[in-house]
């Protein structure tokens, strides 16, 4: 079991469920479905506590699509990389590897999105996944080191400087 | 395009029909129908994913008629139905879906956006308020922040309207005098 998935559950951002719900005033043609993509994601996490990942995947998907925001985004890309990381200790690789990718994709779309200032603990926390990726999936030390200490750049991640050390040992 | 907007239509004449869905599956046990229901809804947003909109349609279908209680499939199915731009069908199968569901602020939410890209003026801002009073007594203040900026959007687009109104007014009026004085120079 290489992948920290007790720390991602932790890690999965509650505040998401409220982000964007209160647009500021102003005229705008964009419908504001923050209030059925929250339902959709506390549905989303009901379904993953209970085990039930494609679903938990399916209803994170729809939230996102209706209301893509930053926090949405990271809690979509979190569940990926649960079930890559899933797919990957069942032995199936090129399932884990295709969810692991788009979790990729995601994270760096969260990353894009996120107010660097504001939300410094929520990109540190993007960057120690991506480095969990590359460390683990895609095993590549070199890149998974990178995204550690651009973690610890933003945020003093605990993971993160684990995690360093861990390469610098030479153990995974 | 024009197959899918037929699904959805479909799922227009089926809200409302909660109570007579319900009779139908009478007999079996609630619980049962219950998870059954939610199960069909989980694979509605599994066929979503899939791009398999025909497939979700009937899924949220099956889930209204085995459970008409829970209002979550109504919802997407209305929310589907904006995205097709089915904006009448939307309106009128979120205001049978109110009917079933007279204290739900999200129903009434979607109802409210429904009538406005429908152009319902006055159905789409008592369904706001509605939403938004629902959502007050329920002590929800983050949705009923929501449902306060889908009213002042309104509010806001309904004066910019008069405003553009009374310019075009003040203009034509002038252009009619400008006539009537140039006839009477004349």
């Amino acid at each position: 079991m290489f992948f920290l998935l007790g720390l991602l559950f932790a890690c999965l951002v509650p505040g998401a469920l409220y982000a964007d719900a209160a647009p500021e005033g102003g005229v705008s043609s964009r419908i504001d479905y923050s209030i059925i993509a929250n339902r959709a994601e506390a549905q989303a996490i009901d379904a993953i506590e209970q085990g039930r990942m494609k679903e938990g995947l399916a209803f994170m998907r729809y939230a996102l699509d209706l209301d893509p925001s930053a926090f949405r985004t990271l809690n979509y890309a979190s569940v990926l990389f649960a079930e890559g990381a899933s797919e990957f200790d069942r032995g199936s690789k090129t399932l884990g590897h295709k969810l692991l990718k788009e979790a990729e994709n995601q994270l760096s779309r969260a990353i894009a999105d996120f107010d660097p200032q504001e939300h410094a603990v929520f990109v540190a926390h993007a960057y120690f996944l991506l480095g969990e990726i590359y460390l683990h999936g895609f095993s590549d030390p070199g890149l998974a080191q990178d995204f550690y200490y651009r973690s610890i750049q933003y945020h003093d991640n605990e993971p993160s400087r684990k995690a360093v050390e861990g390469i610098r040992r030479g153990i995974k | 395009m024009k197959k899918i907007i037929a699904i959805l239509c479909l799922g227009v004449f089926l809200a409302g029909c909660g109570k007579s869905a319900q009779e139908q599956a009478g007999g079996g046990n609630d619980q049962q129908r219950q998870e059954a229901a939610k199960k069909l809804f989980a694979q509605s947003m599994i066929f979503l994913q899939e791009k398999n909109l025909k497939a979700s349609v009937d899924s949220l279908k099956a889930s209204i008629a085995l459970d008409p209680s829970d209002p979550n499939p109504y919802l997407v199915l209305g929310q589907l139905l904006i995205k097709a731009e089915e904006f009448d069908n939307a309106a009128q199968f979120l205001e049978n879906t109110a009917k079933t569901f007279p204290d739900n602020g999200t129903v009434y939410y979607m109802l409210s956006v429904a009538n406005r890209m429908a152009g319902n003026k006055l159905p789409s801002v008592l369904a706001a308020r509605r939403s938004y009073e629902i959502f007050s007594a329920a002590g929800d203040q983050v949705n009923a922040r929501t449902s306060a900026a889908l009213l002042e959007e309104m509010i806001k687009e309904a004066q910019a309207a008069e405003e553009a109104s009374k310019k075009a007014s003040a203009g034509a009026l002038k252009a009619a005098e400008e006539l009537v004085l140039g006839d009477q120079k004349k």
